[in-house]
């Protein structure tokens, strides 16, 4: 544009400005005109998608699997609202119960285990509670951690911890665990026996015996271990919300 | 393909030609291979393909096709599929060699330039079906019986259960299919919404505000997480407030019979049970639960410091519970966050902060050990004061002579039991200290040090303490420049301001008085308090204040130091009082000395309130004396 001197120029100036702005929110409205054909277009799709495959969602725990795995790396979220456009589905309801059993499970299990408890175990209780059909027996760990994940933003202190690849914590009082604490209750998992002690620690993390006890005693004072003194040699802490677990796994 | 190999067009034996297909490109897996535009045959035991006209064929046995698929079109693609999918298993270590030696897909392709050969697709299904070749190798195997039967056997029944397999992967892969599509499509929406919110964020304004609503709803049928729209668009929702006013009603009966507050994850497992259908998620419910105070609900939404959000009644105030949780630990010395929990009926998780909340206010103090975290009642008064009484209860005791001299409750005349005498003291001086801290502001204060219990320390520490508590107040006393500091003590408290008297700080102090006391620890040794105090002649000797005077010379407390006992005290202690004041006139010092008519060894402090008791009127003149 040939810039003109003066005020005739500063006037332009200003004349085009306007007009590149209109052209802006022209060109905006258009997005949004877009957006709402993509919407209606999506919305059909959806409910085509829906009409054929809905039961399939509620049996096969793979296909869920898919699903959340997909709307998770877009950005979606299936169960943000009732009465949106994934409620067509008909998973909400399915996940909302899940999250509630697991609330009653965890408040069931909490004066025993202070309050952590292991996802197998979680998942027996809940196949248990849910019923003997097979539907009702088809819920995955996946199934779990997703909708456990939900129950974050109440503030409860529900949170996941992964104590290995694929083996995980649900701690549904609040608490702070912090890396060392992890490392314990890992290896009392790995080891399969549901106790630890101090020189177990020395052995196998090479701690010195200050660190081994203030952990210990950390976990004594969170309710999530408890002490043994019967133990000629030295103390020996159990940890409940392990129990279960070492169980099944020597069963196999 | 690698699981192809060269060979020639020769059939083996009991291989049957069957049908032919022209223009057919080989993929392996999702990439290209330089094999197009060849002929392709089917026989009962082979694909064979092959470049029309050049003598190079591969082949593919048949065998290692385990499905069969054709390809869906993507959703741009108008025409009908082209392609076909053949899953392959794994290939033998060793076997012939091929294009081919090592590929990283499990399956091939099959593109027909033109379309797909509906006969070429159903005769290839039908022979890969019948599975000539493993006929033949169980013809060969067992020549006893016709292979037919074999078939319709174990075999047999293995083959339908492959089948049904196959049927449902079908399925499941069609539902894969439509569900990748979907969310391709999804994707992009999500990104266009992504674009438009900045711009939102950016210029605001420029798009008008039914639209940005209509965005907004977008985003949140969605399920897209936008800062943009999260809080302002949710919170004027119509369905929000239906739901707000719906849990509301469900809830109010039960938050009513836990003492009016639940944690949030409990209402919401009600509030699902209840519906029974159409069950909430928890975003929708934290959003209704939000606008409960916009509207005036008798429930409001609450959260704590640490992040624990509860319902709890509008009505409620934190100070009528603070006030409340203190009066019980008051009660009960101390109280874990579960011993509340049982007492007040509510979770533990409310009980631990409510006790936090007390703490904040100020009334109640923590301990954290390994037994756990518990609260005591703040003992950390605030008030300061200027005029210390030392004060020390008299203590039960057993009948002996010189016992019952140094037991005053046991002297005292006016109670049958002795164990009486001390309640009463107790109350009645308890009740005179309040109405003088109520009376008096600034000038005559009493203040209430509670030392470490007599029978768990020695008299030394006890001792040490007292010179600590008087250079602390000498310090306060200097910063709040008050005129003077004057010693008061009665019984045993009398004893520790004497000792105070004996060490370097009296030079600081105005002046004394001694009400009561002992002076002289020795006697003390053939009695019960012995027990405790843990006397012998040397320390008694120590302890004593009648013995330090040789320090007390030339220390100038003319008329500054008040000696004083009841009438009816018992003669162990007026002997004591009359002792110490000889030490005095020994060394020269005038001291006044007092003997209060009719009164006993509680009376005589119990009177004080009184601004006609004599000795209130001794004590004051003094100290104005002095100033």
């Amino acid at each position: 544009m040939r810039r003109r001197p003066g005020i005739g120029g500063i006037q332009k100036q200003r004349l085009e400005q306007e007009k590149y702005k209109d052209k802006g929110t022209i060109l905006q409205l258009n997005y949004l005109e877009q957006m709402s054909q993509q919407v209606e277009i999506f919305r059909r799709n959806l409910e085509e998608f829906a009409l054929k495959h809905k039961t399939e969602i509620k049996k096969n725990p793979q296909f869920r699997r898919q699903f959340q795995e997909m709307c998770a790396s877009i950005g979606v979220d299936p169960l943000a609202s009732g009465k949106g456009f994934w409620s067509v589905l008909g998973i909400g309801d399915f996940y909302h119960e899940l999250t509630v059993q697991i609330v009653e499970v965890c408040l069931a299990t909490n004066y025993k285990n202070g309050g952590l408890i292991s996802l197998n175990e979680l998942r027996l209780r809940l196949i248990k509670a849910r019923g003997k059909s097979i539907q009702h027996q088809e819920i995955n760990n996946d199934d779990l951690l997703f909708a456990a994940k939900k129950l974050n933003i109440f503030g409860n202190g529900f949170c996941i911890i992964e104590i290995s690849k694929g083996e995980y914590l649900v701690q549904s009082i609040p608490g702070e665990l912090n890396m060392d604490h992890t490392a314990v209750l890992q290896l009392v998992s790995k080891q399969n026996k549901p106790y630890m002690s101090v020189s177990i620690l020395r052995e196998q993390l090479q701690w010195d015996t200050e660190r081994a006890k203030k952990s210990l005693n950390h976990m004594i004072k969170e309710g999530l271990a408890w002490m043994d003194l019967k133990n000629t040699t030295e103390n020996l802490y159990w940890f409940p919300s392990m129990f279960n677990e070492c169980i099944n796994s020597q069963d196999n | 393909m690698d699981r192809f190999e060269y060979s020639t067009s020769n059939l083996q034996p009991n291989e049957s030609y069957i049908l032919r297909s022209y223009n057919i490109k080989l993929y392996d897996g999702d990439n290209k291979t330089l094999f197009e535009n060849g002929e392709l045959i089917l026989t009962s035991h082979r694909l064979i393909w092959f470049l029309p006209g050049s003598n190079n064929y591969l082949s593919l046995y048949l065998k290692y096709i385990v499905y069969i698929e054709e390809e869906k079109p993507n959703v741009f693609m108008f025409s009908k599929s082209k392609r076909l999918n053949l899953y392959l298993i794994e290939p033998p270590k060793i076997r012939p060699p091929g294009p081919v030696s090592i590929s990283s897909f499990n399956f091939i392709k099959l593109s027909f330039k033109d379309k797909l050969d509906i006969e070429f697709v159903n005769a290839l299904n039908n022979v890969v079906q019948q599975k000539k070749w493993e006929t033949v190798e169980l013809v060969q195997k067992t020549d006893v019986k016709p292979p037919i039967k074999f078939r319709t056997g174990i075999v047999g029944i293995e083959r339908s259960l492959e089948e049904k397999q196959k049927a449902t992967n079908e399925s499941i892969s069609v539902a894969f299919q439509d569900l990748n599509k979907l969310m391709l499509m999804a994707k992009d929406m999500v990104d266009l919404s992504k674009n438009i919110s900045t711009k939102i964020k950016d210029k605001q304004g420029d798009i008008t505000d039914d639209e940005t609503i209509k965005f907004k709803s977008y985003l949140l049928s969605l399920g897209v997480e936008d800062p943009v729209t999260r809080d302002t668009f949710q919170s004027d929702s119509e369905y929000f407030t239906q739901l707000a006013n719906e849990i509301c009603r469900i809830i109010e009966k039960p938050i009513n019979e836990v003492s009016g507050i639940m944690v949030l994850t409990d209402v919401y497992c009600r509030v699902n049970r209840a519906r029974g259908l159409e069950l909430l998620s928890p975003q929708d419910f934290l959003s209704a639960c939000k606008m409960m105070e916009k509207l005036k609900l008798p429930i409001v939404l609450r959260q704590f410091d640490s992040g624990v959000k509860v319902l709890q009644l509008a009505s409620q105030s934190d100070e009528v519970i603070v006030d409340y949780i203190q009066s019980l630990l008051i009660q009960s010395t101390f109280l874990t966050a579960e011993n509340l929990a049982k007492i007040l009926d509510i979770p533990v998780i409310l009980a631990k902060e409510r006790l936090i909340i007390v703490e904040k206010f100020s009334k109640a103090c923590r301990d954290e050990s390994i037994e756990g975290l518990r609260f005591y009642p703040n003992k950390f008064l605030e008030d300061l004061y200027a005029f210390c009484f030392f004060f020390l209860l008299p203590m039960n005791s057993i009948n002996f002579e010189t016992e019952k001299q140094y037991s005053p409750s046991q002297w005292c005349s006016r109670h049958r039991r002795s164990d009486k005498v001390e309640q009463n003291h107790i109350e009645n001086v308890t009740k005179l200290s309040q109405d003088v801290k109520n009376k008096f502001q600034c000038e005559s204060n009493i203040l209430f040090y509670q030392y470490q219990n007599p029978f768990s320390v020695s008299l030394d520490t006890i001792m040490t303490e007292m010179e600590e508590l008087v250079e602390f107040l000498l310090e306060i006393g200097n910063a709040r420049n008050w005129s003077s500091l004057w010693l008061g003590g009665h019984s045993a408290g009398a004893h520790l301001a004497a000792s105070i008297l004996c060490c370097n700080l009296r030079f600081s102090i105005s002046g004394f008085i001694l009400i009561s006391g002992i002076y002289d620890l020795r006697p003390l040794i053939n009695t019960s308090f012995n027990a405790a105090l843990k006397l012998n002649d040397n320390s008694a000797k120590k302890l004593s204040p009648i013995f330090k005077f040789s320090t007390v010379l030339g220390a100038p407390f003319n008329n500054k130091i008040l000696l004083v006992m009841g009438e009816f005290e018992s003669p162990a202690f007026l002997e004591q009082q009359q002792r110490f004041a000889q030490e005095f006139i020994k060394i020269g010092l005038k001291i006044k000395t007092e003997i209060i008519s009719n009164a006993d060894h509680f009376q005589i402090v119990e009177w004080l309130n009184d601004e006609n008791y004599s000795l209130t009127k001794i004590i004051i003149e003094m100290i104005r004396a002095e100033s």
